[in-house]
């Protein structure tokens, strides 16, 4: 299968935007330093080549209009890269515009700007019948898994929907599809006559990633797939999402608001805060050393079942104070002044870009903040505290 | 008999009538709690630990029979034989709850310093300019900024943080000595969350509340929590301070709850360990340990017969098996533990290096 | 150590004796047979649950629609008499009245004629009257309804605008006036009884497909390459098709009623053809006098609506389960 990677163009590639690639940098998982992600899917088949970005998106924006009538930007000129096999997470909180992003990506809702190359094909200005034919490599598993199976089908039609709706195999091979994935999930094949109301959540989570990856897609976006589950299901899922990965090399556009689930499921991590990514860095590294404020409180909120936690609840409490704005009202300049103890007079009026931050020699490690040196610095503090 | 115990729950049960016969919502459930003390309810949907906070103010689930039996008493007031009338008068004034959804908790349609207000002429003394003040007094408590003026709006004029704040203000309006939150702060963002517990946490400590804190989270029990214990399918199957639970787990069921979430610094070389199955939905009165179907240590006996709780005093699981028995076949599970308990020491002793070695240890190249 | 949490308190416990043993934080079996005693509530509870008839009875129902269909069927051969024959001896008979020629079941009308023979001869026309119509009126609702919903934009608006046209209409004024246009036949009253019920189907569907539309696995379907036919064939279709069952339980009684209606101003079914609706409206004028010349056939109808809610009821039901 041959891959043209095209090299973004058009006007916003020139521009100040955020440049999602590690240009010319060394393949990540170079340094000594960087090869703690534990597990790496598809590296060993292609390791020697870089692995190449299965998406990216590029100045991307999308706005909705709300109930009032006002329009707000929920994606303001995003910029990010999936390459084959790994996963990227995408963290933020309600409002932060990454579902909007991912549905933008699946192009279930209309963008307002920017680029969308999947696989090599540029999905912005696609018509829908090409756009059918591309989504057979792009799947998508919700977060509800009640509300993302169709009550009324049979478990074996559900999970071999998208080969019919392609026209991929005969009625008979897609039952024996359909029972063979059944059993990949976990799940035992006899359920294919069954109606999904019969299934506990994490069941049919189960079936909505054996659907997903029926038609051996390179890319799935995961949408929260473990916020709606009970957390001793949660981690059976989790494992079946890296099972599924190692075994059919497919890249994962992961977004949730757990932290830990992120951490334990990606290889990058993008946070996004108000409709803009403010850093970006391999899982490893955003997590010892987070440099925007931010990731920091985002960091700091996640309360591990340890009795030391009480003191980080006051620390965590202190790096973000107040609420997210709304998005009717976007602060100028950096948009997490408002929150952020470490903002000043230039932070108020200059919006930081998101670049390179500077001593990072494994590359990849970005952050949108004027002054990531003193955030990144406090960190023993902030946490002793 | 007047009690110390600002709480005593005995053999609490609760049984609903279904088409498909009675199911246990909650099967012989006891605890006390002492006046100020917090207590984390820890368990996953459908363990019972929502039914039994509840059932301690007399609410129940709309067009279901619902038999309740044992005893529960606020400071030796008997509340399951209260009238309607006299939990009304508890509700709210004794027991404040917050509840998970503060949309559907607060009225839509009026004013969230209306909704304070009402709650105080109904169980306090205060006039209307009093019930005014106090209103605005306690909006600003729980940190509502510019309280005065916020009275006035409506609550979907609140983002969910806020209106959470809100839940809690009208909650401890009539300085309840107990304060019930369920799942109060799953439904939030975790920056917002953290603020939540953190105001929880001190209103406890200024009011002097008892809380009980409902939750599947035993992050937010480490966060806000004395002591802990954990329900499986309408059952406590271990109890004890939080430090203990949490660093030492006699129950296998805790020990798997502890040992599969993911965290953040706990390096992943390894993958999850979930607990296999999933909980009954339906709980039926049956011999055995509940949790034995699912449970890697279970034997016969723990089929055939319920388990007994283990004795101690501060610390006690409902297990046939001992603790020292477990960890040895366990052995990830007992040198998370106790790496876990070791940190904690740590953590007091010097809390910045503890959190730094934390960090090394996830850098280092593996 | 501010408490004792591992420590049972059974102080007070007044109601029952003391548990024995060291397990006393769960109740033994002696503690469920208390609790298991201790409500009147379980006792009706158990009553409601456990009847014999319980679950069952849509066998009833089965049964009613079965009897109706099986006369509409044989068309009239069924009767004990025969519906036409006038006795004039034998007028306004009421129920289980005997004369010479047997039992008349239901008794007669002002002209002799055995009223339940009529019933039974009327089944036919009634329920073709009533199924075909509403069939139809509920196929151009959904259509409607399902492509403003599913596709919007201007269809939706065109759609829409006319649907309100014909709410807008008094309608029973309106199919007069049709029906003495193009003269009172079955045929004109099966292509006009639709109007009265489609443009509300149209709304119904319409509205649950913006619902439809948005649920995620609509927009799943989507996300993996499926087209507006087969997002409508797949999925749209098959979750609309419980609310169509509701729509059609519902607008039969309102198709029956109004052909009765249309029928007794001489704009709908004329004699000698009969329906239930004729029946009831034949009878009106001896309300006074022979009550069951309405009540009868108004309770047929009544069965025989009660009978297909019940048992969309129950189908619903096992569906789900």
């Amino acid at each position: 299968m041959t891959q043209a990677v095209s090299e973004p163009t058009g006007p916003g590639a020139g521009s100040v935007g955020p440049q999602p690639t590690s240009a010319g940098s060394a393949p990540p998982s170079a340094g000594p330093g960087a090869g703690s992600a534990a597990w790496r899917p598809g590296s060993s088949a292609r390791r020697a080549d870089r692995p190449l970005p299965i998406l990216r998106v590029q100045d991307l924006v999308v706005r909705h209009r709300t109930g009032t009538g006002t329009e707000i930007t929920a994606v303001d000129g995003v910029s990010l890269e999936v390459r084959a096999g790994e996963t990227l997470g995408l963290v933020g909180e309600s409002g932060c515009g990454k579902s909007s992003l991912a549905n933008a990506v699946l192009r279930l809702i209309p963008t307002a700007g920017g680029s969308i190359v999947f696989d090599g094909e540029e999905l912005v200005g696609r018509s829908s019948a090409e756009l059918r034919r591309i989504r057979r490599h792009l799947q998508v598993v919700f977060q509800d898994p009640r509300g993302s199976l169709d009550p009324r089908m049979r478990l074996g039609d559900i999970v071999t929907e998208a080969l019919k709706v392609h026209g991929m195999n005969s009625r008979r091979e897609r039952r024996s599809i359909a029972a063979e994935r059944l059993t990949e999930v976990g799940l035992d094949p006899s359920l294919a006559h069954r109606r999904p109301a019969q299934l506990s959540g994490g069941q049919q989570q189960r079936v909505a990633v054996a659907r997903a990856l029926v038609t051996q897609p390179r890319l799935v976006v995961l949408d929260e797939p473990v916020s709606a589950l009970d957390v001793s299901v949660q981690a059976q899922v989790i494992n079946l999402l890296q099972d599924m990965q190692q075994a059919h090399a497919v890249a994962y556009l992961f977004i949730a608001h757990n932290l830990a689930v992120v951490r334990h499921l990606s290889h990058r991590v993008a946070v996004m805060y108000l409709g803009k990514i403010v850093e970006q860095a391999p899982a490893h590294n955003l997590f010892a050393r987070p440099a925007h404020p931010y990731t920091k409180a985002l960091v700091a909120s996640v309360l591990p079942p340890r009795p030391d936690v009480r003191q980080r609840l006051e620390a965590a409490r202190r790096l973000a104070p107040g609420e997210v704005p709304s998005l009717t009202a976007v602060p100028p300049g950096c948009r997490y002044h408002t929150r952020c103890p470490f903002a000043d007079v230039r932070c108020r009026n200059e919006e930081p870009v998101l670049s390179r931050i500077a001593g990072d020699h494994a590359g990849g490690h970005r952050v949108a903040c004027h002054h990531w040196e003193r955030a990144q610095a406090a960190m023993p503090q902030v946490r002793a505290h | 008999m007047t009690s110390a115990r600002l709480l005593e729950v005995d053999e609490l049960s609760v049984v609903f009538s279904t088409a498909r016969g009675e199911v246990y919502g909650v099967d012989g459930v006891s605890f006390t709690l002492d006046h100020g003390e917090t207590l984390g309810v820890v368990g996953e949907s459908g363990s019972g630990k929502s039914v039994t906070a509840t059932s301690l103010i007399g609410v129940r689930p709309p067009l279901t029979r619902v038999r309740t039996s044992g005893s529960a008493r606020l400071e030796g007031r008997e509340l399951l034989d209260m009238s309607e009338a006299e939990l009304r008068g508890i509700r709210g004034a004794e027991i404040g709850y917050v509840f998970q959804d503060p949309m559907t908790a607060l009225d839509p349609s009026i004013p969230v310093g209306n909704q304070i207000v009402e709650t105080l002429l109904v169980h306090t003394g205060l006039d209307k300019a009093g019930a005014q003040r106090r209103a605005v007094e306690l909006l600003d408590m729980v940190g509502i900024p510019n309280a005065a003026a916020s009275t006035r709006n409506l609550p979907d004029q609140f983002s969910g943080g806020m209106r959470q704040r809100i839940l809690v203000a009208l909650a401890i309006s009539c300085r309840p000595k107990l304060l019930i939150a369920d799942e109060a702060t799953t439904a939030l963002d975790p920056t917002v969350q953290t603020q939540i517990l953190a105001l929880l946490r001190s209103l406890c400590r200024e009011l002097s509340m008892a809380m009980i804190m409902i939750t599947h989270d035993f992050g937010v029990v480490a966060a806000t929590c004395d002591r802990v214990q954990v329900m499986y399918a309408g059952r406590i199957v271990e109890r004890g301070s939080v430090a203990d639970v949490l660093t030492g787990p006699r129950h296998p069921y805790t020990a798997g709850l502890l040992r599969l979430a993911p965290r953040l610094e706990i390096n992943h070389h390894h993958r999850l360990r979930p607990i296999p199955g999933r909980a009954p939905t339906a709980i039926r009165n049956e011999p055995g340990c509940r949790f034995s179907p699912r449970c890697e240590f279970a034997d016969d006996r723990c089929h055939r017969e319920e388990p007994p709780w283990s004795d101690g005093l501060t610390h006690a699981s409902a297990c046939w098996r001992n603790p020292a028995e477990l960890a040895s076949r366990d052995g990830g599970q007992a040198e998370l533990a106790s790496r876990d308990g070791g940190q904690a020491e740590l953590a007091s002793r010097d809390r910045g290096q503890a959190e730094s070695t934390m960090l090394d240890r996830d850098r280092e190249p593996r | 150590m501010p408490n004792n949490p591992a420590t049972p308190h059974r102080r007070g416990l007044g109601r029952r004796g003391p548990v024995p043993g060291r397990n006393g934080l769960v109740p033994d079996r002696r503690d469920r047979r208390a609790i298991r005693r201790s409500g009147a509530v379980a006792g009706s509870q158990r009553r409601l649950s456990t009847g014999p008839l319980r679950g069952r009875l849509w066998i009833l129902w089965v049964v009613v629609l079965g009897v109706v269909a099986l006369w509409a069927v044989t068309g009239g051969r069924l009767a004990p008499f025969d519906p036409y024959a006038q006795v004039p001896a034998a007028r306004l008979l009421p129920p289980l009245a005997r004369t010479a020629d047997g039992t008349h079941l239901l008794g007669t009308d002002a002209l002799g004629r055995d009223l339940f023979s009529q019933i039974v001869v009327a089944a036919r026309l009634t329920l073709f009257i009533g199924t075909a119509a509403t069939v139809i009126g509920l196929v151009i609702g959904a259509v409607v309804g399902v492509c403003a919903g599913y596709f919007g934009g201007w269809s939706d608006r065109v759609l829409m605008r006319l649907t309100e046209a014909q709410t807008a209409l008094p309608m029973f004024l309106f199919a007069i006036l049709l029906m003495a246009v193009a003269g009172a036949s079955v045929t004109n009253l099966v292509i006009l009884l639709p109007t009265f019920i489609w443009p509300t189907v149209a709304r119904v569907i319409r509205a649950e497909t913006l619902r439809l539309r948005a649920e995620p696995f609509v927009v799943g379907a989507v996300a993996l390459g499926a087209n507006g036919r087969q997002v409508v064939v797949n999925h749209l279709l098959p979750n609309l098709a419980p609310r169509l069952g509701v729509l059609f339980v519902i607008d039969v009684g309102q198709i029956v009623l109004a052909e009765a209606g249309l029928s007794f101003l001489g704009a709908g079914v004329q004699e000698p053809d009969l329906t239930w609706g004729v029946l009831i409206s034949e009878g009106r004028p001896y309300l006074a006098v022979a009550w069951w010349l309405t009540v009868m056939p108004g309770l047929f109808l009544a069965a025989v609506v009660l009978a297909v809610n019940m048992l969309s009821r129950e189908m619903e039901r096992r569906s789900q389960s």
